[in-house]
């Protein structure tokens, strides 16, 4: 009787191991087709569209939310947007002041934005160890920087998720214009001082030489201009 | 007597069944930096197809006449054999305002050539440019042995405004039918004998019966620089690199620093934030005796039921930092790149696909698009926390 129901202990086990790999496929089974998600499903790129200019307080709003009290809008500093990174959300772009009494917080190398001169080859050095995570590129005391704040989905840089942001060393100079990328190739030929153009650029002069800041992929670059026409048609 | 052929019928059925039953629960894959196969009794083949991928080709062996590098291990070395290297190509087009166009020739740009007269260069026009690093490959015969079915589950399990996009690619050595990429920046190969074939022809400059045709100089013949018929191998390499990345192990994480307190509080914060919903902790892959590939491929015991810890679900995801150049997956895939794996991602200086980044938070606030709300939380945490989300990376 002992073995009877030991047997059927047996046959019983045996078969829920049986259905356990018969859930798994047998051996010798073929990947299946895969039926991923419909086309539609597939997050959409985001599109522009045009937005009204921005106003005073709609700027101090995006600066406050991309790098808190750490800056302050130049004075009679204009606020430029286009698509500036060529991802179709419109960005924003304005003169600030660092204040001086937060340099260590915008200094810092684990700070919510980066600190990028756009003179310079590579502003940011690696660091293994976390802590002391920094970048080369520092604000001081007095300088004039360039706050661009990228935008998200359609509402752009006003988007309140739109928090991506750069304060640039060296990106201010005059004429300060937001020109279309196209108006930019047509001014300057199709290989533009080796330039990737993602986007939208800034006409901005450095020193004695015209220039443009243009985004590269992971920073904003200035290159110069040459020098044999008058600057490229504004954006119609 | 009945009772006896119970007994024998049960023990006969466990005997036959429970073996697999027991092999059902998936096992960790084999991790190391140690030039070890992942199966041991394969030791002794993996030394010897290393070897075939460390070999330096000479342009009398068909290196060229456009090529990157003379070895695979050129590209894939650090800090054993088969990883990653500092080594970036170069890829270029143009945006005609709808489509991506591949630069004249190709999208891929070679940085060497065995002539001077045919080096490749950006022509005018094209300004869509991007540099791309090179992928770790170990492990890869685990990713490989992933059913695509599972990374499709990977995608319908993400949020819409996150979701990954999975693409087919041909398998060459199953004659061109798809299966779900997952090699390289692009998705763009599915198959380790695919890919070899695609890097022996693109990065070596090294024809194959599945890649029979030699690249252009810019989109100009190179044949009077080829002194070889095509092709120039005929095929046993690329099965020997296969080969040889499906015997890796997987890479290991630092387990001394994985243990301290604060890579352990980062690990936590990885997932609060919701960094692991495209870079994904845990895989398995098939179970052993699995065909894949087409029927190209059966899943070996050594790589079949294995979880592997990849930190990444092998889709393509726009995080804003699109590269711009469309490979195997169609005009959507413009602007969107596979989930880098962060497995050793401690060996990398150079961060992501252009290895521009030179630190980690400042990888992480490269992010944007898909990944805008996850980063946001991110910016949300204090100091303290991000340094040690920043040591759970280091520990990987």
């Amino acid at each position: 009787m002992r073995t009877a129901r030991a047997a059927w202990v047996l046959l019983a086990f045996a078969a829920i191991a049986f259905g356990l790999a018969a859930l798994r496929g047998t051996y010798g089974a073929a990947e299946l087709a895969p039926h991923p998600p419909p086309a539609g499903a597939v997050s959409p790129p985001p599109f522009l569209v045009r937005l009204p200019p921005p106003t005073a307080a709609e700027v101090e709003h995006g600066l406050r939310r991309a790098f808190g009290e750490t800056i302050r809008r130049a004075p009679t500093s204009r606020a430029l947007v286009g698509d500036f990174n060529g991802d179709g959300g419109e960005d924003l772009a304005v003169p600030v002041r660092p204040d001086e009494e937060r340099l260590a917080e915008l200094n810092d190398g684990l700070a919510n934005w980066w600190v990028q001169d756009a003179r310079r080859e590579s502003e940011s050095r690696s660091d293994l160890v976390p802590v002391g995570e920094s970048s080369l590129a520092t604000v001081e005391a007095g300088d004039l920087l360039l706050a661009v704040i990228h935008g998200y989905g359609a509402r752009g840089w006003r988007d309140e998720r739109a928090r991506q942001s750069y304060l640039i060393r060296h990106a201010t100079g005059a004429p300060f214009e937001a020109r279309p990328r196209a108006a930019l190739l047509r001014y300057v030929g199709p290989t533009p001082a080796g330039a990737p153009l993602a986007g939208d650029v800034i006409l901005a002069s450095a020193g004695r030489r015209a220039g443009f800041v243009q985004w590269t992929g992971a920073r904003y670059e200035w290159h110069p201009l040459p020098s044999r026409a008058p600057a490229p048609a504004r954006a119609p | 007597m009945r009772t006896l052929r119970l007994s024998v019928l049960g023990v006969a059925v466990a005997g036959f069944v429970l073996p697999s039953a027991f092999s059902l629960s998936p096992t960790e894959a084999p991790a190391g930096f140690d030039n070890l196969s992942n199966d041991p009794a394969t030791q002794v083949q993996f030394g010897l197809d290393r070897a075939v991928f460390e070999e330096r080709e000479e342009a009398e062996e068909g290196l060229g006449p456009v090529y990157n590098a003379q070895s695979c291990a050129e590209c894939h070395q650090n800090p054993v054999t088969g990883a990653i290297s500092q080594i970036t190509e170069l890829r270029a087009g143009r945006f005609d305002s709808v489509n991506f166009v591949d630069h004249p020739g190709g999208s891929l740009i070679n940085d060497r050539a065995v002539d001077a007269s045919i080096q490749e260069r950006i022509l005018g026009g094209n300004d869509v440019r991007t540099f791309r690093t090179s992928l770790n490959t170990l492990g890869d015969g685990f990713v490989e042995a992933i059913d695509s079915n599972t990374l499709v589950a990977l995608a319908n399990g993400q949020p819409s405004s996150m979701r990954g996009q999975f693409i087919q690619v041909p398998v060459l050595e199953a004659g061109g039918q798809t299966r779900g990429g997952r090699f390289g920046w692009k998705n763009q190969h599915a198959s380790l004998v695919s890919f070899s074939a695609d890097a022996y022809l693109n990065e070596m400059g090294i024809t194959t019966p599945l890649q029979p045709t030699e690249n252009t100089s810019n989109g100009n013949s190179v044949a009077a620089f080829d002194p070889l018929p095509e092709p120039e191998d005929d095929g046993e390499d690329v099965e020997i690199f296969a080969r040889f990345m499906r015997a890796t192990k997987v890479p290991p994480r630092d387990e001394t620093l994985a243990a301290t307190s604060d890579a352990q509080k980062g690990s936590q914060l990885f997932d609060q934030v919701g960094c692991n919903v495209c870079h994904v902790r845990n895989i398995t892959t098939s179970p052993p005796g699995t065909v894949i590939n087409r029927g190209a491929f059966t899943v070996p015991p050594a790589l079949g039921d294995k979880v592997i810890h990849p930190f990444g679900d092998f889709l393509l995801h726009n995080v804003g930092t699109g590269d711009g150049i469309v490979q195997n997956g169609g005009q959507s895939t413009r602007n969107k790149l596979r989930t880098a794996p962060l497995w050793g991602v401690r060996t990398r200086p150079r961060l992501m696909h252009d290895g521009a980044t030179l630190n980690r938070n400042e990888a992480i606030l490269r992010h944007a698009g898909e990944a805008t709300s996850v980063i946001n939380s991110y910016r949300n945490l204090s100091t303290t926390q991000k340094n040690q989300l920043i040591t759970f990376l280091n520990s990987l």
